[in-house]
């Protein structure tokens, strides 16, 4: 029973972070924070989901995004935690290492 | 003081000085340590001093509540603008510094705007201050959105019922004061309904009440779906394509600006249902640690 509320409020959070998304793409033409926070968020959703491969996209995605801005930013140090945890959650412990080294 | 009192720096200076002599106050780091006490001092003794009544024998020139609301105005727009100079600063850091020096006089000119219907002002504190003041321990912005929700809520119900007992328009813009227009209106508290809600919430997640934040999220969202559909109506009132803002572009600034506001409001909304996610897994988690107490 307690797994069925979990499963619902991901559907709900992703609905609500899915729209947020498109109207912030719809908004802005050229590569925004705003965008890449909404990507990150979406991607701890899918990672609290169990969707590791999912999550890795959309950690990546705004990844690119964040270091398009500014490199050092510590947004793209997040992105890279999370990263990191979707490899250490498919076994690829060294690349996980790698990424959540780099994200420190 | 000076800019309080209304008074010349030099006097001000003086007077000051003899505060300094005559009190128990210290001069640290270039600020009076006591200040909030020796203003709720001077409150009490503005207080004693404008009982007795104008015009007589030691009694002040003005009405004591002139004088009070005088020097109260004074008061909040000073640190309005102490805020809003914090808030101009490129680093957030030293905006966030000016902000704890002045944090005691910040709160209490809120909330002396709060205590004379100033909403307009209390709002400006609130715009220009919310990253600061989210940045910040938020129990104090809790309490202070729920008023200021309370007071729009109770305003807008209260416009209700007089629409139901059968009042035209004008008879309920006569019923409200051109202040109280100013305070309520579009521009006013009412309008920014959305954005108070959203305030709530925010303030509502930092302090861990996800199930209140949720709710704010929500109501915010639906304010916000309506301000959106009147300024569609109003475009298609006047006589511009429907669901459009047309080329009217404050219209479609407005309806750019609401978007903006409405995926940020998702966005959060959105990351209170992933914290409510974590809350219930960590539950279930604990829920299948703990021993059965059933025989």
């Amino acid at each position: 029973m307690e797994t069925t509320i979990i499963c619902g409020r991901f559907t709900e959070a992703t609905a609500a972070l899915e729209e947020a998304l498109q109207l912030r793409r719809e908004l802005y033409t050229s590569p925004r924070p705003e965008i890449g926070a909404t990507l990150r968020a979406l991607g701890n959703c899918a990672y609290e989901r169990g969707a590791y491969e999912e999550a890795k996209g959309l950690g990546q995605q705004a990844k690119e995004i964040f270091t398009e801005l500014s490199a050092s930013d510590e947004n793209v140090a997040e992105c890279n935690e999370l990263i990191g945890k979707c490899l250490y959650m498919q076994a690829h412990y060294s690349a996980a290492l790698g990424t959540l080294l780099v994200a420190c | 003081m000076a800019a309080v009192f209304g008074v010349d720096v030099d006097v001000a200076q003086e007077m000051i000085t003899g505060l300094l002599v005559k009190s128990l106050v210290d001069f640290v780091n270039f600020r009076y340590r006591l200040h909030a006490t020796i203003r709720l001092f001077a409150s009490s003794f503005h207080d004693q001093y404008y009982s007795v009544p104008s015009g007589e024998p030691n009694g002040g020139p003005l009405s004591s509540a002139t004088v009070r609301c005088t020097w109260q105005t004074r008061f909040v727009d000073y640190y309005l603008m102490i805020l809003r100079r914090a808030t101009a600063l490129p680093s957030f850091q030293e905006s966030l510094q000016i902000f704890d020096t002045e944090r005691a006089n910040i709160e209490a000119a809120i909330n002396l705007s709060m205590e004379l219907r100033r909403y307009s002002i209390c709002l400006e504190f609130l715009k220009l201050g919310h990253r600061i003041f989210h940045a910040r321990p938020r129990l104090f912005m809790v309490t202070l959105y729920e008023r200021l929700v309370d007071v729009a809520l109770s305003h807008q119900r209260n416009l209700l019922v007089s629409t139901v007992d059968g009042l035209e328009h004008s008879n309920r813009a006569e019923l409200c004061s051109s202040d109280e227009l100013g305070e309520f209106g579009s521009g006013g508290l009412l309008g920014d309904l959305p954005f108070l809600m959203n305030e709530l919430g925010r303030a509502y997640v930092s302090t861990g009440n996800i199930s209140n934040a949720e709710r704010a999220y929500k109501n915010s969202l639906d304010l916000m779906a309506a301000k959106a559909q009147a300024i569609l109506s109003s475009s298609v009132a006047s006589a511009e394509p429907p669901g459009d803002a047309g080329d009217d572009p404050t219209r479609a600034n407005e309806i750019r600006n609401l978007n903006k506001f409405r995926a940020a409001c998702l966005h959060r909304l959105g990351e209170v249902y992933i914290t409510s996610c974590r809350y219930s897994s960590e539950r279930a988690r604990a829920c299948q640690r703990l021993p059965s107490t059933r025989n």
